[in-house]
């Protein structure tokens, strides 16, 4: 970590000055984001959060690449196919910066202990599921951590923040038994970025107590018709 | 009434993205989704002028519905 500090005033870092300030540098540095999720959208947000110099990260995944994920997932292609995905992705952020303190745990977020989810300052909802992203959602709210929510599906998807209290999950996933159109149409590699780009965006203002409209608002992607709309959130009308 | 309604996603195939409907006093959000033939089973959110609505509210002249697909994958 003492060379990441000295990284703040090193050329590594210089291309993000003066987007973010010096001192902001420093918190990010500093700071310590759970990614749930190692996939399309999880790689792309770990990619971003290491490339902003954010010090420490953990991230959950149990799976291996398998061929299906080549058409989205950054690190997966001939050569890791069977390989686990977290691991890849240490030695991923590894070459981008080795000084990055990144915990790499194969297994589901639900079986990690409470200590390492509970020591995270944001949680990324990277996640392929609903059921697991609602029960993340609740998790979250029983910590007191702010989640940043993202999902896709063919040209489509949206982004929110959920700070502690905030049940929008249960809003946008009202019924169980329906499913996303990820299930008909699949997930598209740039799909993907966009969301998780997005993603690290919200992770980063949080980091760094920057505001987000994203807090009360709910944002839907479309990348066929390039529209982008928002919806405030929490209130229901019946 | 009039009452705009603009569908999302994977909605729009065969659809409309957005379009003026004449309906009549009474009409409730679940009876467009119904009239519309939209999937129950892919519904997602719908927002009643930028609020989050349920399938019983009733709509009003110059209200406009925005109905999503539901989209979890990652």
């Amino acid at each position: 970590m003492d060379h990441l500090r000295e990284d703040v005033i090193s050329e590594r870092y210089i291309r993000n000055v003066n987007a973010i300030s010096a001192s902001e540098q420093a918190q990010l540095l500093e700071a310590r984001v759970g990614v749930c999720g190692c996939g399309g959208l999880g790689l792309n947000v770990i990619n971003y959060l290491a490339r902003m110099g954010v010090g420490n990260i953990t991230v959950w995944d149990p799976d291996v690449f398998n061929e299906s994920n080549i058409n989205r997932q950054l690190l997966a292609n001939t050569k890791t196919l069977g390989l686990n995905k977290v691991e890849e992705c240490r030695r991923f952020v590894h070459d981008i910066n080795p000084d990055i303190h990144i915990t790499t745990l194969p297994s589901r977020w639900e079986e990690s202990e409470k200590a390492i989810f509970n020591q995270q300052q944001v949680i990324v909802d990277a996640l392929d599921n609903i059921p697991s992203r609602l029960a993340l959602a609740e998790a979250c709210n029983r910590a007191s951590l702010p989640m940043v929510h993202g999902a896709a599906g063919g040209w489509y998807g949206q982004v929110t923040v959920i700070m502690p209290g905030d049940r929008t999950l249960d809003t946008l996933y009202s019924d169980l038994n329906r499913s996303g159109i990820e299930k008909e149409q699949g997930t598209l590699s740039f799909t993907a970025a966009v969301i998780a780009g997005m993603q690290a965006a919200e992770t980063i203002k949080l980091l760094l107590n920057r505001e987000s409209d994203l807090c009360s608002e709910i944002c839907m992607v479309d990348l066929l018709d390039m529209g982008m709309e928002r919806f405030k959130k929490n209130v229901t009308l019946v | 009434m009039q009452v705009k309604v603009k569908l999302f996603a994977t909605f729009r195939k065969g659809r409309f993205k957005e379009k003026e409907m004449e309906l009549e006093d009474g009409c409730t959000v679940g009876w467009v989704i119904d009239h519309l033939r939209l999937p129950r089973r892919e519904l997602g959110v719908v927002f009643l002028n930028g609020l989050s609505a349920a399938d019983t509210r009733q709509l009003q002249d110059g209200d406009t519905l925005s109905i999503f697909p539901m989209v979890g994958g990652g």
